[in-house]
């Protein structure tokens, strides 16, 4: 292509993307079309990616064509791989494809499609995609070291500790969260928990597929896998309307929590590689899916926003989570614009596998793009409802009323009209006895998606598969991740405690595996029992503080991303991870002084427990206060934990700078590679 | 893991036996993009993994190629962090 032909495909780019933001940001007073969001967002990410990682590439971190990577230079078949940047690519995206971008930006839509959209874009763009390509860089260059190795050597060892408690923290406090989303689809749900009991089955069934008939075709049997996932899916809506098997499978959200901490306590300390590795392939299998097809789906379909770009709640007085835009949306919304937790992912396996510098650029930018989109995407799932339906979906029974009726009335007095009689045939319609209070976003997200799909195959008839497939997608996902966390959690429980005594320290040791199994499973399991009896369903307490972790882990890697760039001599573009440190941190710690100190119940941990003191003494009550209290001090020490990190990072910077310390990187030496394109050495 | 189609090493001498066997001619860009795909799909599902596994103790698949390979495999897996 001319340098002619480039200049005008990207003007055109730019002016596509800028009219299409300028629909979505300046509309107001009717509906819009979802395609707008989508071309705004791939022209945003398309240019992010053609100039801004450009940027970042050559002047501030330098990728050396010439340099050998780890994987190259400690080549041995198992961890190091050099591999084809696309394949990468596509690991990497599936390591970092969470649920959170599906649940936060629905949670996030009861300010309307507007905030979340533009903090999607933004802070992807100049933040999470930054994060995951500086992270990644400086992992390949230090042969791989993980996040809080790199903190600890190139900030200090508060550093180190910092960043590792906060890993524990976000892995506790993320289990528990996502715990309650499953317990809240599932709750009174035969079909749902049906369809997710059978994933046992299943799973179980697949081991020994592949370890007795076809050794290894990993992908054969994920096929097999997820015919009998839809088959259970078909089969669930049969037991939901047998009475007999209907009351088998209908469980309170007490009675799900009880189970789902039995499993993630059994999935941590048995050895269940039979139903554990199955079931992981399944989820990955049905998450690339699902994904891909919803895309396409919306591309297709192309379907129209009913809710508004701004709602009255931009104030903060919202019923799915309390607060205002600033700073609530910007944690509420994390994983699809920027996550800490991709930082854990970029300095573990992925920097393992890169084969030469310059593909680090689209596999840690590209692969957070990719992530966006789905974030974008889930945005658009949530907004496609009727602004009444989504709050009757996402808000409390303790802000809007147990009864249809009065839950009704009040959802239509804020504006957003629906009638008990419409919120029934559409429970009905997706074979659920109710839709009211089932708040945590899963079910919201599977309505959204199943009211584009139903436009398409089977139309209204098929709306209630496409419903509990989308909420089997969610569940399996998150149980997934729930069971894979807790090992994680586990791991690293026993490698802290090895250093105060050294047989906790070997993972073969069960009381060991046990104890540590219970210590994590107990934390989270905590949380989930917390979110299940909080009247006002959890989420509006456990989703920010899941929110605050995962954003004071994203300043934790950019505090050493920056520290790095320092100590690299590109002090002046410093900006570029400077920037987005200095918004996350003035984000985080303002949702953080509010959720502890804020006068508001709603939105102060303290101040509710205040409230529930001056009410009639209980058991009840003294429980939700010891919980309040307990959150306000798991806030606190995180945020003070994270100002000693600030205070750490910017003493060295201001040694470095000043000239009092050398500014030596502490990276592997410089190898030359051996692995050339045949055209030579090419970016 | 599959090696990047238009990567070689410098001393065609050394090519492992893994690095020929995964080598692929080349072919049209549907063909390019079909083979990448099913690539990361490999990648992503652990085969290639399995493949690189039996390649490296010279073994053919079988049972306990795989019980072995699971076994290896286990721990590492059980180590890596999901994102939320």
């Amino acid at each position: 292509m001319g340098k002619l032909s480039r200049v005008f495909l990207w003007t055109f780019i730019s002016l596509a993307g800028a009219l299409a933001l300028g629909m979505i940001a300046l509309h107001r007073g009717e509906e819009i079309n979802a395609l707008w969001l989508v071309v705004a967002a791939v022209c945003c990410y398309a240019l992010g990616y053609r100039f801004y990682s450009k940027f970042i590439a050559a002047k501030v971190l330098g990728l050396d064509p010439l340099r050998a990577t780890p994987a190259e230079r400690l080549d041995n078949g198992r961890d190091f791989v050099p591999s084809n940047k696309w394949v990468v690519f596509g690991h990497h995206f599936a390591a970092i494809a969470g649920p959170g971008p599906l649940v936060g930006p629905v949670l996030a839509a009861q300010f309307g499609y507007l905030p979340g959209t533009l903090w999607i874009l933004a802070g992807a763009i100049f933040g999470g995609c930054v994060q995951d390509f500086v992270i990644l860089l400086f992992s390949v260059r230090r042969d791989g070291k993980s996040l809080t190795e790199m903190a600890k050597s190139e900030i200090g060892r508060v550093g180190g500790f910092v960043a590792y408690t906060a890993v524990i923290a976000i892995i506790v406090i993320l289990l528990g969260v996502a715990a309650l989303i499953v317990v809240n689809a599932l709750k009174a749900s035969p079909w749902g928990t049906f369809t997710i009991a059978m994933t046992i089955p299943i799973a179980l069934f697949m081991g020994l597929y592949l370890r007795a008939l076809r050794p290894g075709k990993v992908l054969e049997t994920s096929i097999l896998g997820f015919i009998l996932v839809m088959l259970a899916v078909v089969g669930g809506q049969w037991v939901s309307v047998t009475p007999s098997w209907a009351r088998l499978f209908t469980f309170s959200a007490p009675a799900l929590a009880v189970m789902i901490i039995v499993y993630g306590f059994a999935a941590s300390a048995l050895p269940v590689w039979l139903l554990l590795a199955p079931r992981d392939y399944l989820s990955t299998f049905v998450k690339l899916g699902t994904i891909a097809v919803l895309a396409l789906g919306i591309v297709a379909l192309r379907p129209t926003l009913h809710m508004p770009p701004l709602t009255r709640f931009i104030d903060g007085t919202g019923p799915v989570f309390a607060g205002s835009i600033f700073p609530f949306a910007f944690i509420t919304i994390a994983c699809g614009a920027i996550s800490g937790f991709h930082a854990l992912i970029a300095s573990g396996t992925t920097p393992k596998l890169i084969s030469r510098e310059p593909e680090i650029r689209t596999v840690g930018y590209g692969a957070m793009l990719a992530e966006s989109m789905v974030a974008i995407m889930a945005t658009i799932a949530a907004c496609v409802l009727q602004p009444g339906v989504y709050f009757a979906i996402n808000s409390p029974a303790g802000i809007v009323g147990q009864l249809p009726a009065a839950a009704t009335a009040t959802i239509s007095g804020w504006g957003f009209p629906v009638t008990a009689a419409d919120m029934q045939s559409l429970a009905q319609a997706v074979g659920e006895q109710t839709l009211f209070n089932r708040t945590g976003g899963a079910p919201a997200f599977a309505l959204g998606m199943a009211h584009i799909f139903a436009r398409t195959l089977g139309g209204q008839t098929l709306m209630a598969l496409w419903y509990h497939f989308a909420i089997m997608f969610e569940a399996l996902f998150i149980l997934t991740v729930l069971d894979a966390g807790t090992r994680v959690g586990r791991f690293m429980l026993q490698d802290a405690l090895g250093h105060i005594w050294k047989p906790l320290g070997r993972t073969s040791w069960y009381p060991s595996i046990l104890a540590t199994s219970a210590l994590i499973v107990g934390a989270w399991g905590y949380f989930l029992w917390q979110g299940v009896k909080d009247p006002l369903g959890g989420i509006n307490s456990l989703w920010p503080l899941f929110g605050i972790a995962n954003q004071l882990l994203a300043t934790v890697a950019l505090c050493v991303a920056t520290t790095i760039i320092i100590k690299m001599g590109r002090a002046r573009y410093v900006v570029v991870t400077l920037a987005p440190l200095c918004w996350l941190v003035a984000a985080t710690f303002t949702a953080s002084y509010q959720k502890v100190l804020s006068l508001n119940p709603r939105i102060g941990f303290l101040a509710n427990a205040r409230q529930l003191a001056s009410s009639p003494a209980s058991s009840a009550n003294a429980r939700l206060i010891f919980n309040d209290r307990l959150d306000a001090a798991v806030t606190a020490i995180l945020v003070g934990m994270v100002a000693l990190i600030l205070i750490e990072s910017g003493l060295e910077w201001s040694r470095i700078l000043s000239g009092r310390k050398p500014a030596g990187v502490k990276e592997a030496p410089f190898i030359q590679t051996r692995l050339f394109s045949q055209s030579g050495v090419s970016q | 893991m599959s090696e990047h189609p238009q990567l070689r090493h410098s001393e065609t001498s050394e090519k492992s036996p893994r690095t020929a066997l995964l080598q692929r001619p080349t072919r049209g860009p549907l063909y390019r993009l079909l083979h990448t795909l099913i690539a990361i799909l490999r990648e992503i599902f652990d085969e290639a993994a399995y493949t690189r596994y039996l390649a490296r103790h010279h073994c053919p698949s079988s049972r306990a190629a795989y019980a072995a390979f699971v076994r290896e495999s286990d721990i590492a897996s059980s180590r890596r962090p999901r994102c939320c």
